[in-house]
């Protein structure tokens, strides 16, 4: 499952489609499988990438969509910089704006870029550094 | 005091204002509602069919779901109510959606599917959203109405495009179809007089928009007109309240309406007098301008039609209305005993047993226990038992009718009526003096003597009949009510330009000739709209 690329210029004219869900759902399962490569693989649930025009969002599928995401951060010591505090406690009649909308993508891509971060940052089995103790 | 903007505030008290007023009155069949069961082509996860009938014409907010570029990221759509969770309007919401081009069912070529001789395992095969969308409406006894009103979804300006309306009798027979193109409307009303009608089916084929689910929130059988400008003669208004609840009255509204059409004149064959029915739904409104332009009103209470008739010399109709409390004087209440019951008990067994549901009592009764009984009587009367055993009061309140039993609050407003308003000085009178209370509980009588009465002083009584106050320390505690409010001795009469927003039992500030500016409690308001608005506000204040 490839990296779709996260949209985080949500404005107020903007629409939300199935395909939107989609990419977040998407994105986050990529996420889990990434960090998975290096770490044990996040928890998450319930994750669905066939929303459709005839689903209808529920609060539960919104506080699971950010639910997952911070299982996601969890994985993590310390918040991403520009990390944005997930809403969990959605409940019907809630109104989801282009704030949230950009706080799930944003936070997406910052925890993308941490975990390539952390991944980049792994010593592996035979690797050989030097250079920063003082014996050999 | 109904909230309103400060806008509003700064223009009801300009000097120089203009007031406005209308009246919405639904010309319904009243039963129908009641009497109406739905069956629909399909129907989404959380929709509810059955609330199509029940007067609620918009939904709890823009529902947000997945249809294609519908739901915007500006705030304000909302996220929808799960399928379980009750107490949130929702309407009836189609499970199938439009075609791109907002049509339901335009896949279908039946004519050249005929020739296969399976035409109906072929439609069995497609998938739902290929069909138009129908709302099929039966009633269990005939009807009769001036029309049919469909509200779509005003909250996300959405309506179906092209639809049929078919009517039917009890024999099934066809007595109207209107099929209806190019509708733009949210709300769709169907003028046409429709008797003894006993089905009623609703086939949207094309919605406004693609990819939508078709959608109803409401409706209804007759018409809902909306009275204003010109059209509106006049309009009266009289609340009444009294804090000790010894009287118990219901709000009156008389209006009258242009009637230059003649389609209230009893012989008209296409007017609205055959549909006229005691108890349509009727609600006033009074606004005022504000300095941006826009008219601001006030809802000026819920009330049920009572009287009628058509003016031929003015070529107008009159009406007269009262609120749910009249519409409670109508009928008997059985009567009960009650033993350590509490009066908030005692209040929900009437009112449900009146067919009351909306309604609202104070928790503070809760905590009133009483043991007694009520006789066979109006089951007004019955309430008004339980509101003086409670310290409190009943009314229909002003936003949507519903029935309020509270211990009114002693706070003050902070509001004026001053001599910038007022057409002449508050007149000022001094109430009867009261110092003794009886209440005859059925067995005993209990009396409280105003501890304040000076030695020698003639006993001024005040008796009342109560059989749910059978001790004496609630006896007691009603006495000192009583009489409590009985010293607010000063009884004001104020002609003013009126404010829509005060309400009776609102406690204000009344400025006078001595500068006494004493604090009284609105008891009666009589609003006039004649193209202008004025009135009479009478209330109770002062010390002893």
């Amino acid at each position: 499952m490839a990296w779709d690329t996260p949209k985080t210029d949500w404005d107020k004219l903007d629409y939300y489609n199935h395909g939107d869900i989609n990419r977040v759902e998407n994105n986050t399962n990529y996420l889990a499988d990434y960090i998975a490569t290096f770490d044990e693989r996040p928890g998450i649930t319930g994750i669905k990438i066939d929303w459709a025009n005839t689903d209808i969002p529920f609060s539960g599928d919104l506080n699971k969509l950010e639910a997952n995401i911070r299982v996601l951060r969890d994985t993590f010591t310390g918040d991403p910089a520009g990390w944005i505090e997930l809403k969990t406690n959605w409940i019907s009649l809630d109104k989801f704006d282009y704030v949230d909308a950009n706080r799930l993508e944003t936070d997406l891509v910052l925890l993308k870029q941490m975990a390539e971060n952390v991944s980049a940052a792994l010593l592996n089995c035979g690797n050989f550094y030097c250079g920063e103790g003082t014996e050999l | 005091m109904i909230p309103v903007t400060q806008q509003f505030k700064d223009a009801i008290y300009s000097p120089s204002r203009k007031t406005a007023a209308k009246v919405i009155f639904d010309i319904l069949d009243v039963d129908s509602h009641t009497d109406a069961t739905a069956s629909v082509t399909s129907e989404s996860s959380f929709s509810k069919k059955s609330q199509i009938f029940n007067q609620v014409r918009e939904m709890s907010g823009k529902l947000a779901t997945l249809e294609h570029n519908y739901w915007k990221l500006d705030g304000s759509f909302s996220l929808p109510p799960k399928p379980e969770e009750t107490g949130f309007e929702v309407g009836w919401w189609s499970d199938a959606l439009c075609g791109p081009d907002g049509r339901f069912g335009n896949y279908v070529e039946p004519l050249s599917f005929l020739s296969f001789g399976s035409f109906v395992s072929f439609f069995d095969d497609l998938p739902m959203d290929e069909f138009p969308q129908s709302v099929t409406v039966n009633f269990t006894k005939d009807h009769s109405s001036i029309g049919i009103t469909i509200t779509f979804d005003p909250m996300t300006n959405e309506y179906a495009e092209e639809f049929t309306i078919d009517v039917y009798d009890s024999s099934n027979a066809l007595i109207h179809s209107e099929t209806v193109a190019g509708n733009t409307l949210t709300k769709y009303i169907l003028e046409q007089n429709l008797s003894n009608f006993r089905k009623v089916v609703i086939t949207i084929t094309k919605w406004g928009t693609g990819y939508r689910r078709a959608r109803i929130t409401e409706v209804d059988f007759g018409i809902i007109t909306e009275y204003t400008g010109n059209e509106l003669i006049n309009l009266n208004v009289l609340e009444e309240l009294d804090p000790i609840s010894n009287t118990v009255t219901s709000n009156e509204l008389k209006f009258t309406v242009d009637n230059q059409d003649k389609a209230f004149n009893i012989l008209n064959p296409n007017g609205i007098y055959p549909f006229l029915q005691r108890r349509q739904k009727v609600m006033p409104y009074m606004g005022v301008e504000k300095a941006n332009g826009l008219t601001e009103y006030v809802k000026m209470g819920v009330y049920y039609l009572n009287e009628w008739k058509s003016n031929e010399g003015t070529l107008t109709a009159s009406f007269t209305a009262r609120d749910i409390m009249d519409v409670l004087a109508q009928d008997d209440f059985a009567g009960n005993t009650y033993t350590s019951k509490t009066l908030y008990y005692i209040a929900e067994e009437i009112l449900t047993a009146a067919g009351i549901t909306d309604y609202s009592i104070d928790i503070a009764l809760q905590s009133i226990v009483v043991t007694g009984s009520i006789a066979k009587m109006k089951y007004r009367e019955s309430l008004q038992f339980v509101v003086i055993a409670g310290t409190a009061v009943i009314y229909s309140d002003r936003v949507n009718g519903k029935v309020i039993i509270e211990q009114l609050s002693s706070v003050a407003l902070e509001e004026t009526i001053d001599f910038d308003n007022v057409y002449n000085p508050p007149e000022i009178k001094l109430d009867t003096l009261v110092n003794t209370i009886y209440i005859d509980s059925g067995s005993t009588i209990y009396t409280y003597v105003d501890p304040q009465k000076p030695v020698g002083e003639q006993t001024l009584s005040v008796s009342i009949k109560n059989t749910l106050i059978t001790n004496s320390t609630l006896a007691n505690t009603v006495a000192t009510w009583i009489l409590t409010e009985y010293k607010k001795r000063f009884l004001y009469e104020i002609n003013w330009r009126m404010n829509p927003a005060l309400e009776v039992g609102n406690i204000v500030t009344v400025e006078d000739e001595f500068g006494e500016n004493k604090t009284v409690r609105i008891t009666k308001q009589e609003f006039e709209y004649a193209g202008y608005l004025s009135g009479k506000t009478n209330g109770k204040g002062g010390g002893a």
